[in-house]
C-alpha cells in the first residue's frame, strides 16, 4: 500500500465515523411507547428520534386514537408539509416542517425541534404536540400517563360581572370546595395544571386568583381559589361549551343594581349607557352621478366611518349612542353598490355597513335630517381618506317613515326579463316532506308544519280568486324518496318553471342547534326577489308576534334556481321555546297564510279577472 | 502512511464530525413573520360577520407556490370551521365536521368537507351562517374570488334537506 492509498484509506474511515455518528439519531426507533389516558391504553409506534426528543408520525394509529378520545380532528394528507388539529375548544394547533413555531388557537409557541418530512410522513415533536392538546406525561409506576390539564384561565370583565374561564382538552366539572365571606375555592377532579400561582385583579368582584394542584397522577385535582371583594357573589359554574367552565362574579354594585332593576331583554342597554340619538330611517337614491343613503337621524350624536383597502371593497359608518328605530335590513343596492346592512351591533352603535363592487370615492355629509353617504360613480382617488369622523346635530326632528324598510327610488329600475305565462299561477312549495322531515322537536317535524301552512295558505289564495299549485301536497317526497339533493330541489323548482307561475313562496320553519335564536325571516336570492321579499317580511313582522329577523339574501337553492320572483320563508323557529308554542298553535300558522296571502296582495295586486277561478291540483 | 498525515486525518475527521454535528443540529430555524389572514364567522344574530386574524406560516424551503397556496387555503378553511374560542357566541359548523381537503386553482379555492355538515339540525339559520363564514374567509386568501365547496369529495347541489345552493361556486356577492 502506498502513501496515497493508505491517505485515501483513513480519508474514508473518517467519513465512515462521522456516519456512524450521525446516522443513529436518524434510525426510527420502532418500538412502541404505550402511555394511559382516560383508562385507556394508548400505543405510539412511529416514533423518530433527533437530538434527543422523540417526534411522532402524524399519521401513527395510537396519534389518530388519542384524537378521537379528545373529540379531535386532523386535516393532513400524505405529503403535506403542514398538519392542522381542531381541538374540541374549538381552536386549531398547526405543525409546519422546518418551522420551530407553532400555533395552539390563538398562542404562537416554540418547539425544542421543528417538525420535519421523512419520506411523505410530517413528523412532530412528541412534547409540543402533548402540550399543544392540553396534555402532560406523567409516570406513576412503570405506567406513564397523559394527564389532562387546564391548559389556560381566562379571566375578562363583561360589564359589571367579571368571568373565569378555565380551558381543558377535557370536560370540566368543577365542584365548590369551599365557600367564605370574602372567598369561594373550587376543585376541579381529574385536571392538572402548569398554571400553579397567584395572580392579583382589579375587575369588579375579584381581587385575585389563586391555582394549586392536590392528588396524584392518575387522580389530579387543580384547585382554583377566588378572593372576591366585599358583597361580591358567584354564580354556578357553567359553560359555555361543555368543556370550558365559567365561574361568573358579581359586584356587589351590580347585585344592588339587579335587585332593583330588572333588566328587559328587549332593551340591552348596560346600565349608565347614553343613548342621545335614533335612527329612524334610510332612503337610497340611485342615479347617473352615483349612489346617495340619506340615514335619518333625530338627535345629538357622532359618527365616524372607515373603509377596507382593496381588494376588500366594504365602507361602514357608526353612528354613536344612537339606536335603531327601523327594523335590521340588509338588501342589495344599486350602481357599484353590491349590498347594505343595516343593524344595532352594539347596544350604544348602530351601523350601516355598504359592500362596493370597486373602490369608489365616497362622501360622507352630514345634514340637518341626519348624514348622507354618496357612493360615486368615480373610483377613489389615490390620497382619499380611510376613515373619518364628525358630529351629527338635529334636536327634535322627528322623519316619519311610511315603511320601516329602506326605500329604492324609482330612478334604480330591476332589470327583470320574467314573464309569467300564467299570471294568475302561484307556487307553493312546503319545505321538505317525506322522506326529509327538516328540522324536529318534541315529534312535531317542520315537514307537516310547512304543509299545514301551505294548504292553508292555497285555501286562502284560491278564495281570493288565485291559481295555486303545491309542489306537494301531501306530505311525500317531489322528486321520490331518498333522492339527491338537487334532484328533490330541482323538482320543485321545475314545477313553478313548467308551469310559469307568477310568483314562488317556499314556507319553511327555522331551527338552530340552542334555543337563543328566534323570529320571522324572508330569504331571497336574486335581485328580482327583493320586492316580493321586503312585502313578505313586512305582513310577517307585523301581525305574526315574534322578532322580525329581517330579510336576508342568501344563495338559497329554490329561489335562486326559480325563473320568477321567489322567496324563501322561515316563519319562526322550532328550537325557540316561545316561537315554537306559536307554530304549534293553528289560529298562529292560519295567521302566517293569511300575512302572505296580504302580502301577495301587496306584492302582485289582484288576480287577473280575465280567466276563471282557479283551483288546486 | 506516517504519523503527521495521521494527524492530519484525524484534525479532518474531528472537523467533518463538528461540522456535522452543527449542520444538522445546531443549524438556526429563522421564522420570518407570516401574512396576517381574517377569519371570518357569522354572529348569532344569523347576518353580522365577525373576525379574528390569523398569522399564515410563510413559505416552507423547497415548497412550491402551488403547495404553500394549497397550505394556506387548508389553514384558512380549518380556521373557520372550527370557529372562533368557545366563549364567544357564533353560528358554528356542526360537532365532528372536518375539512378533508382545501386547493386553490386560479381565483377559486375548494374546499372538501365531511359529510357531517349535514347535521345542522334543519334550519337556513345555521346553514346560511356557515357558509357565509367560509365563503368570506377563503375570499380573504389573496386571488381567491370564489370557493367551491364538496362534501365527502362529491359535487352536490345542496346538503342533504339542505338550503343553499351548492352546485356552483360561492361569491361573497351571493350574501
Amino acid at each position: 500500500m502506498n502513501r496515497f492509498t493508505a491517505r485515501i484509506g483513513s480519508l474514508a474511515a473518517a467519513l465512515l465515523v462521522l456516519l456512524l455518528c450521525i446516522a443513529p439519531a436518524h434510525v426510527r426507533a420502532q418500538s412502541q411507547t404505550t402511555y394511559v389516558f382516560d383508562a385507556y391504553s394508548v400505543g405510539f409506534a412511529d416514533f423518530d428520534a433527533r437530538s434527543g426528543t422523540r417526534a411522532l408520525a402524524i399519521n401513527d394509529a395510537g396519534l389518530a386514537a388519542l384524537l378521537y378520545r379528545l373529540h379531535a380532528t386532523l386535516s393532513w394528507k400524505p405529503g403535506a408539509r403542514s398538519a392542522l388539529i381542531s381541538t374540541a375548544q374549538p381552536s386549531v394547533v398547526s405543525f409546519t416542517a422546518g418551522d420551530l413555531t407553532y400555533n395552539s388557537g390563538s398562542v404562537v409557541a416554540t418547539a425544542r425541534v421543528a417538525p420535519y418530512m421523512m419520506g411523505s410522513v410530517l413528523y412532530v415533536p412528541l412534547d409540543s404536540l402533548l402540550q399543544a392538546l392540553y396534555l402532560k406525561p406523567v409516570q406513576s409506576g412503570a405506567m406513564t400517563y397523559l394527564q389532562p390539564q387546564i391548559g389556560s384561565v381566562d379571566v375578562q370583565a363583561k360589564g359589571a360581572v367579571t368571568r373565569v374561564t378555565a380551558f381543558s382538552s377535557v370536560r370540566l366539572h368543577p365542584r365548590l370546595l369551599e365557600r367564605l365571606p370574602n372567598a369561594m375555592a373550587y376543585a376541579f377532579e381529574g385536571v392538572g395544571t402548569s398554571l400553579v400561582g397567584s395572580q392579583p385583579s382589579h375587575l369588579p368582584g375579584l381581587r385575585a386568583v389563586t391555582i394549586v394542584q392536590r392528588g396524584t397522577a392518575t387522580n389530579p385535582v387543580t384547585i382554583v381559589r377566588l378572593e372576591l371583594s366585599p358583597g361580591a357573589t358567584v354564580a354556578v359554574p357553567g359553560s359555555d361549551d361543555g368543556r370550558d367552565a365559567v365561574l361568573s362574579i358579581a359586584s356587589a354594585d351590580t347585585a344592588a343594581v339587579a335587585a332593583v332593576t330588572p333588566t328587559s331583554p328587549s332593551n340591552p342597554a348596560p346600565q349608565g349607557a347614553s343613548i342621545s340619538a335614533t335612527v329612524t330611517g334610510v332612503n337610497a337614491v340611485g342615479d347617473a352621478s352615483g349612489y346617495s343613503m340619506m340615514i335619518q337621524v333625530t338627535g345629538n350624536t357622532s359618527y365616524e366611518w372607515h373603509r377596507l383597502h382593496p381588494p376588500d371593497n366594504r365602507f361602514w359608518v357608526d353612528i354613536r349612542n344612537a339606536q335603531l328605530h327601523m327594523a335590521p335590513a340588509e338588501y342589495a343596492g344599486g350602481h357599484d353598490v353590491q349590498t347594505i346592512r343595516i343593524r344595532q351591533v352594539d347596544p350604544q352603535t348602530v351601523r350601516i355597513a355598504l359592500s362596493l363592487d370597486a373602490e369608489k370615492h365616497i362622501d360622507v355629509t352630514p345634514t340637518p335630517q341626519g348624514l348622507t353617504i354618496t357612493v360615486s360613480t368615480q373610483d377613489a382617488l389615490a390620497d382619499d381618506p380611510h376613515a373619518g369622523v364628525g358630529p351629527i346635530g338635529n334636536p327634535g326632528t322627528v322623519v316619519a317613515m311610511a315603511s320601516p324598510y329602506p326605500q329604492v327610488a324609482a330612478q334604480t329600475p330591476w332589470k327583470f326579463g320574467y314573464v309569467p305565462t300564467n299570471p294568475r299561477l302561484i307556487v307553493i312549495d312546503p319545505g321538505h316532506g317525506g322522506s326529509d322531515r327538516g328540522a324536529v322537536r318534541d315529534g312535531v317535524s317542520e315537514a307537516a308544519l310547512n304543509l299545514d301552512m301551505a294548504h292553508r295558505l292555497r285555501d286562502v289564495l284560491v278564495a281570493r280568486g288565485w291559481q295555486v299549485i303545491l309542489t306537494h301536497s301531501t306530505d311525500v317526497d317531489v322528486y321520490g324518496p331518498d333522492a339527491s339533493a338537487h334532484d328533490e330541489l330541482q323538482a320543485r323548482d321545475d314545477i313553478a318553471n313548467n308551469a310559469g307561475a307568477r310568483l314562488l313562496i317556499s314556507i319553511h320553519s327555522n331551527a338552530f342547534i340552542n334555543d337563543g335564536p328566534s323570529g320571522t325571516t324572508t330569504y331571497y336570492a336574486k335581485a328580482e326577489d327583493l320586492a316580493l321579499a321586503r312585502d313578505v317580511q313586512s305582513e310577517l313582522a307585523a301581525r305574526l308576534g315574534v322578532k322580525n329577523d329581517g330579510i336576508i339574501k342568501s344563495h338559497f337553492y329554490v329561489p335562486l334556481h326559480a325563473k320568477m320572483p321567489a322567496v324563501l320563508v322561515e316563519t319562526a323557529f322550532l328550537s325557540n321555546p316561545s316561537d315554537f308554542r306559536k307554530l304549534r298553535d293553528p289560529q298562529w300558522r292560519e295567521l302566517v297564510a293569511q300575512s302572505l296571502a296580504d302580502a301577495i296582495a301587496e306584492y302582485a295586486g289582484a288576480p287577473p279577472a280575465t280567466q276563471s277561478q282557479g283551483d288546486t291540483p | 502512511m506516517n504519523r503527521s498525515t495521521r494527524l492530519i486525518v484525524l484534525v479532518i475527521a474531528v472537523i467533518a464530525l463538528v461540522g456535522g454535528y452543527f449542520l444538522f443540529f445546531r443549524r438556526p430555524i429563522v421564522a420570518p413573520v407570516g401574512t396576517p389572514l381574517t377569519v371570518y364567522y357569522t354572529a348569532t344574530d344569523g347576518t353580522s360577520l365577525k373576525t379574528w386574524t390569523i398569522t399564515m406560516r410563510p413559505s416552507a424551503p423547497g415548497e412550491s407556490p402551488d403547495a404553500h397556496q394549497a397550505a394556506l387555503a387548508l389553514y384558512a378553511a380549518v380556521q373557520t370551521v372550527a370557529g372562533p374560542p368557545a366563549n364567544i357566541s357564533a353560528i358554528r359548523f356542526p360537532a365532528g365536521t372536518r375539512v378533508l381537503g382545501a386547493s386553490v386553482t386560479g381565483a377559486m379555492a375548494t374546499v372538501d368537507l365531511s359529510g357531517d355538515v349535514a347535521k345542522t339540525g334543519g334550519g337556513s339559520f345555521g346553514e346560511d351562517g356557515e357558509f357565509k363564514a367560509l365563503v368570506y374567509t377563503m375570499t380573504a386568501l389573496p386571488g381567491v374570488t370564489a370557493v367551491k365547496i364538496t362534501i365527502d369529495g362529491k359535487s352536490v347541489a345542496s346538503l342533504p334537506g339542505g338550503h343553499l345552493a351548492l352546485d356552483e361556486p360561492l361569491h361573497r356577492s351571493d350574501w
